[in-house]
This record gives C-alpha cells, structure tokens and sequence, in this order.
C-alpha cells in the first residue's frame, strides 16, 4: 500500500447531458472491473454514478468525472461547475440518498465557482492494492479504451460544437455592440448634418440679406453717382462763366491797340491768359463727362474724311510735345468715315496729348488702317514713354484716376475719351507695359449702322435697304429760314420734301403722305414736337416713320422721356448741313431695326 | 431517439429493453405500450430486462409505472430477465417494484400469465383476487 501514491488517478472524463449518464456509469463498471472487483460491485458502483448522474448531468454543464484509487477506497468525485440546488427534498439530494444505499460515503462540497459531488467506496479487505506497474498499465487500458470509445468522440464533436455555437453567439453579441455602435455613429451624423444644414440655412439668410443691402448700397452708390454729375455739370456751368470774363479781360488788356505794356507785364499776363485758358479747357472737359455721364452727349452724325482729322491734329498738338519728343501723324488711308467728328477728333486729342505728356523722349504716333472685313477704321496713338502697369489698364479709365507716381493731368482725359467711344460705337482699348511706352487702339465703325459687333451683321442686312427708301421727307418747322433750307438742301439730293409750318398741318401730312423720315421743330404754334411725338407715337401705320427732332433749347429729363419716339435731337444752333444729312440717314436705320420687319413687308407702295 | 419494440404473442406483449432508458425513451416507451394495449386488447405485458447490465430507482419507477399504467387497461405485466447482480442491488437500493410481477424468463411469465387469465375473465371479485395475488408476490421469483 506504501508503494501506491496517496491518490493515484484512474480516469478523468468530462461528460454532458442526460445520455452521458450512460457512458459515466459504464465507465464506473468498466473501473470496478479493472480493478478486479466482482460483478456486484461493478453494479452497485455504475449503479450510484447512475442515481447521482441522472439529476447532475441533465444541466448541460460539462461534469468532469474523476476516478481515483485513496486509501483503498475507490472515490468517484463529479464536478458541476456553477451551482446546483443540493438542499434537502431536491431531487439531486434524493439521487445521494439512493447512491448513499450503496456507497460507503457521498458527500457535497460547494465551492465557489463549482460543486464537487464525491462517491467513496472502500475496497473489500481481502482486495490487494494493485503495485504501480499494475496501475499504471490500468490507466494504459482505460484510456485506450476511452480513446476508441463511440460516445467520446461524439462528446468531442459535441463540445466543438457547443465551442462554436458558443462562438457564433459570441460573434452575435459582438454584431449586435458594433451594431449598436453603428446606430449611435449614425445618429451622431445626422445631429450633425442638421446642425449643418441649419448653420447652411442660416449663412444662406444671411447671404440674401447681404444681397438685398448690396442692391440697396447699389442704388445709394447710383443715386450718389447721379447727384455727383449734376453736380459737376452745375458746378463747371458756374465755374465757366466767370473764367470767360477773365479771359475776356486779359485778351483786352493783352490787345495791341490797348494801352502799351512793359514786357514784363505783358509776358505775366500771357501767362495768366495761358493759365486760364487751361482752367477753361479743364472745366470744360469736366462739363463734358458730367454731360456724357447724365447720357446727353448725342453724336452729330456726318462725313468725316480723316485725313483732315489728322492734319488738325497735327497742327494743334505739335507745341504740346517736348523737345526730344516728335509727333508722327500719318496720312491715314481709310474711306470716308459717317462718325462724330468732333467726338472723334476730341478723342484723339486727348488720347495724343495723354502721350505726349507722359513721353520724356522718343515719339508719339497717330495712325490709321481700315479693316474691310468689320467695316472699321482701327485708328492707333503709340508712345514711347512711361507705360501703364497692366493692373492700372481698367483703372486708368476711371474719373479722377492717376495712376500713382504721375503729377500731370487732370484724371479726366481718359474717362472722357472712352465715353465718348461708347458713343460713337467705338472700343478703345489699351496695351501697355511699365517702360515700353503704351498703345492706345480705337476701333471705330464706318459709319453707325456698322456699330454693332460683327456677328451680327447679318441680321442688320435688311438696314441699309430700308435707310435707301429715304425718298419722302416731311419737314415741319414755324422757322421760315431753316425750313426752306432743309427743304434745298434735302431735294439737292435727289428727296421728296414736304414743309409745313405748326405741328397740325405736320401731322395731317405724316397721315395723308406716310414720309419716310420726319424733321421735327420743337416748338411750334398749335402743335408743338413733343405732342406730335405723342400722336405719332399712337398710330400705328406711321410705326416706319423716322423722326429727327430739331431744338434750340436743351430738353430736361421729361422732355428727354416724351422725345423717346425720335430717333435722334439735334441742336439747331450747331446744326451743320452734313450733320442734319447723317441723322436723317441714322434714324431711318435705327428705326428699320426697330421696328418689325414685317410691317415694311406689308407696306410697299 | 432509441425505439423500444413491443412484439405481439397472441393476446400478450412482449417489450424487451435492450437499450439504456433516459426520460425520453421512458416516455416513449409508456405511450407505445398503452397504445397498443388498447390496439391489441393484449391481457397481459412481460417486460425483458436481460440486456440491462444496470437497473437504478429511474428504471425502477419507470417500471412500476408502467405497470400501474397497464393494470388499470386490463393488462398484468411482468418483468423477466433481471440479472442476480441487479436484484441485488435493488434490495440494496431499498426499491421494492411496487404491482410488478417478476418472472426468471419468458416462458414462466407466460404460463404465470396464463393461469391469472380465467380468474381475471370471471367476474370483478375475481379481479381483487387478483390484486390480492400481486400484492402477496414477492418481487424475486
């Protein structure tokens, strides 16, 4: 007995569910067996493993099941984990009374995280403890048989699979967290796309109100603009008056048949004459934007031969250029041009004199091409002197705008120049560099109908066909002298021309003859223009009707509205002969295009 | 599930457990029984336990119920086949198969059956008799 050790282990198996019962009992008698107990004992011992099984295994826990040999007792120890109801009356406690019948001891151990059940059974005196050889080649036996056992392996498949099955709801919860997570992500991104569709809604509030102030700022800035002009144009009339006195003065007192003056008094006051004869040139420039901004400058439309345009210029510029500076003025080779020859000539005065106070040195170029293809006359000003940083190109055409490092000029030259283009229907453009000098391009119309941009040309074909039906013109004017003018002047050109002499006989001509243009005084007795205008305006089949209203009094803003009918107002003091020609032309043109073209169609006489 | 067969001898039923009962086929096996009890009109059930190494209080009630079930259809049973070691330790298990007949074998249980039948087909007194009979046997042949 000495030799055996205190507790040797026969078998260890893990068992689980009702039928394992069977399978721990078996072995219990397969134990007995092996170690020589009789038949009886072999059943009493699979017996209690029975009694004890039936209410232990059923849990589905996996009972560890250990046979071992103590103190020549054989001790069967089931262990549940968990706990299990072992109070008196359960049915656990019930199967230990039965196992107890045939066991020596049965006892219950609660631990804390198992339940130990313990079958003990003392061996018959006359049984010899097997030496430890002996036991070992038991267990050898035991277990081989245990390895080849059915039920083991389908308790091995058993456990893996309840492993798995463990797993797969492992993975289930797990789904279910990330799950949950997911929904909670979810739902933190839509607060926060509310939140930014609400911060969105609110910047876009805030945008229209923006917008809405920048109309309102708009209108302020328009109103301010137009209050700026009248201003200008107010200011330069009063200025203007007074200048002219003093010039007037000086030019008497400069007078050679005045009194004598000393050289030194004469030489002072030519300088003074010279001064304000600059001051009058700059408050009429001034006058001349805050006419061209107030949208009054209306071009006088004549032939113009630029070669005459060039040989003034010439003339009257060449003492403005500095000694080392040359004016070159070509002799342009351009067709006669239908244009504004004063806006024309203004334009290039101030373009050239621009140069030429900017040129220290080099020359000032004015040149001429015409480009068949647009109908344009492209007239060019290069100079050689300081050049305009290309940020400063669109700046340049500002009011009051110097760019910055220059003292002379006024800042009014360009401004003006590029009004009066918009004008003529003429671009000016600029290219320049610092240092290289700049070049100032017009592209200037042959003639207005020619105004409009080249692709369009094609739909104005029908224009110059409608501007040669001027064969009947009706001329309405209480201006005996000016009337007969008109009238020689109009049928020297090979026109019908009907005079009337007050605005009733005009209009019962323009209805009874149906002219093709109509030259209109403003102020007649019985009828005045605007109020032939007015009737004009309602009659439908005098729609074809060009109108060129004549005036000797500038029209205010409501005279400008109701004069909306005439194609063109004419100052009849500066009048000139091509001038009334050109117009007639223009607004027998200008109003083909306005009117629809069916209409000309319907009335063919 | 492991099936418990109930063969037909003429007006007896023979049921012969050859697999280890769990609650299941111990269900099983009464609701077959009953049935054809009822089916056959069988006056009499043996029920062979040879082929069960191991009989424990589970497989004790099972049996008693069994035949409790039985006898209150008309049918006696008796159990045949019980191994020296398992009577033993039923004795030891203080089990005592209460209303159940015990024969050594097949053939005895058959000829026990026979002679309780005129009895039993006479009159109901005949059949407290009867009763009498069971209670007075003992549960070893």
């Amino acid at each position: 007995m000495d030799s055996v050790p205190e507790s040797a282990e026969l078998l260890r198996l893990t068992a689980r569910g009702e039928r394992d019962v069977f399978v721990v009992r078996q072995r219990g008698r397969e134990v007995a067996a092996a170690l020589g107990l009789d038949q009886a004992s072999q059943v009493r011992l699979a017996t209690a493993l029975s009694e004890v099984g039936r209410y232990l295994l059923p849990t589905a826990r996996p009972t560890t099941v250990a046979f071992r040999l103590v103190d020549a007792s054989i001790v069967v120890t089931l262990t549940v984990p968990g706990a299990v109801p072992a109070q008196p009356g359960s049915p656990l406690t019930e199967g230990m009374r039965a196992a107890a019948r045939l066991m020596d001891a049965v006892e219950v151990h609660q631990r804390p995280s198992s339940v130990d059940v313990v079958l003990r059974r003392h061996l018959p005196s006359h049984f010899a403890v097997p030496p430890a050889p002996e036991l070992a080649r038991i267990r050898a036996e035991l277990q081989a048989v245990r390895a080849s056992s059915v039920l083991d392996e389908l308790g091995v498949q058993n456990t893996q699979l309840i492993s798995a099955l463990e797993e797969v709801q492992t993975q289930r919860d797990e789904l279910l967290r990330l799950n949950g997570e997911l929904e909670e992500t979810n739902r933190g991104v839509l607060a926060l796309y509310t939140q930014l569709s609400d911060e969105m809604e609110q910047t876009n509030r805030g945008v229209v109100a923006l917008y809405a102030e920048l109309d309102e700022r708009t209108a302020q800035l328009r109103e301010a603009s137009e209050a700026k002009s009248r201003f200008l144009r107010n200011v330069s009339h009063e200025l203007r008056a007074p200048i002219t006195a003093v010039l007037g003065m000086l030019r008497l007192l400069l007078d050679p048949r005045s009194e004598p003056l000393s050289s030194e008094q004469s030489h002072q006051l030519t300088l003074a004459s010279t001064s304000a004869q600059d001051l009058l040139d700059m408050v009429n420039q001034l006058l001349d934007l805050a006419k061209a901004e107030a949208n009054r400058l209306e071009p006088r439309w004549g032939s113009v031969d630029l070669r005459a345009v060039f040989d003034q210029l010439r003339g009257t510029l060449r003492h403005l250029a500095r000694p080392d500076v040359d004016l070159l003025v070509e002799d342009p080779d351009v067709p006669v041009l239908v244009t504004d020859e004063v806006m024309l000539v203004q334009v290039l005065r101030n373009l050239l004199s621009n140069g030429l106070k900017f040129t220290a040195r080099g020359s000032v170029a004015l040149s001429a091409r015409y480009d068949e293809a647009a109908h344009r006359a492209v007239l060019t000003v290069t100079d050689t002197g300081v050049g305009i940083d290309p940020a400063q190109h669109e700046r340049i055409f500002e009011e009051f705008y110097q760019v910055p490092g220059t003292k002379a000029g006024t800042g009014l030259g360009l401004p003006y120049a590029r009004r009066l283009c918009e004008v003529l229907g003429a671009e000016l453009t600029l290219s320049s560099e610092p240092g290289r000098g700049s070049t100032f391009t017009v592209s200037l119309p042959r003639s207005p109908g020619d105004a409009s941009p080249i692709h369009t040309t094609v739909d104005l074909k029908p224009i110059p066909a409608a501007a040669r039906r001027m064969e009947r013109v009706l001329v309405a004017d209480d201006d005996t002298m000016f009337r007969e003018h008109v009238q020689r002047l109009l049928t020297e050109r090979g026109i019908t021309v009907t005079a009337v002499a007050d605005g009733r006989a005009a209009l019962a001509a323009a209805r009874a003859e149906r002219p093709d243009a109509i030259v209109l005084d403003l102020r007649m007795p019985h009828l005045g223009g605007l109020e032939v205008l007015g009737a004009l305006a309602e009659d439908p089949r005098l729609d074809a009707v060009a109108v060129v209203l004549v005036t000797e009094a500038e029209l205010d803003e409501i005279g400008m509205e109701r004069a909306a009918r005439a194609q063109a107002v004419l100052d009849k003091a500066t009048l000139t002969d091509d001038g009334l020609v050109g117009a007639l032309y223009e607004a027998a043109v200008r109003r083909g295009r306005d009117i629809p073209t069916q209409r000309s169609g319907s009335d063919e006489r | 599930m492991d099936r418990v067969p109930v063969l037909k001898i003429g007006d007896i039923l023979l049921v012969s457990i050859q697999v280890d009962m769990d609650d299941n086929t111990a269900l099983a096996l009464q609701d077959t029984l009953t049935e054809r009890i009822v089916e056959t009109s069988a006056h009499g059930v043996i029920i062979d336990i040879t082929a069960l190494d191991i009989v424990d209080s589970f497989i004790g009630r099972m049996l008693s119920t069994i035949a409790s079930v039985s006898r209150v259809l008309d049918a006696e049973t008796v159990v045949v086949g019980m191994r020296p070691a398992v009577a033993i330790t039923l004795v030891e298990l203080g089990l005592s198969l209460t209303g159940v007949r015990t024969a050594l074998n097949v053939e005895r249980a058959m000829e026990l059956l026979e002679l309780s039948r005129p009895a039993r087909a006479s009159s109901l007194s005949v059949v407290g008799d009867g009763l009498d009979v069971f209670d007075d046997d003992s549960p070893v042949a």
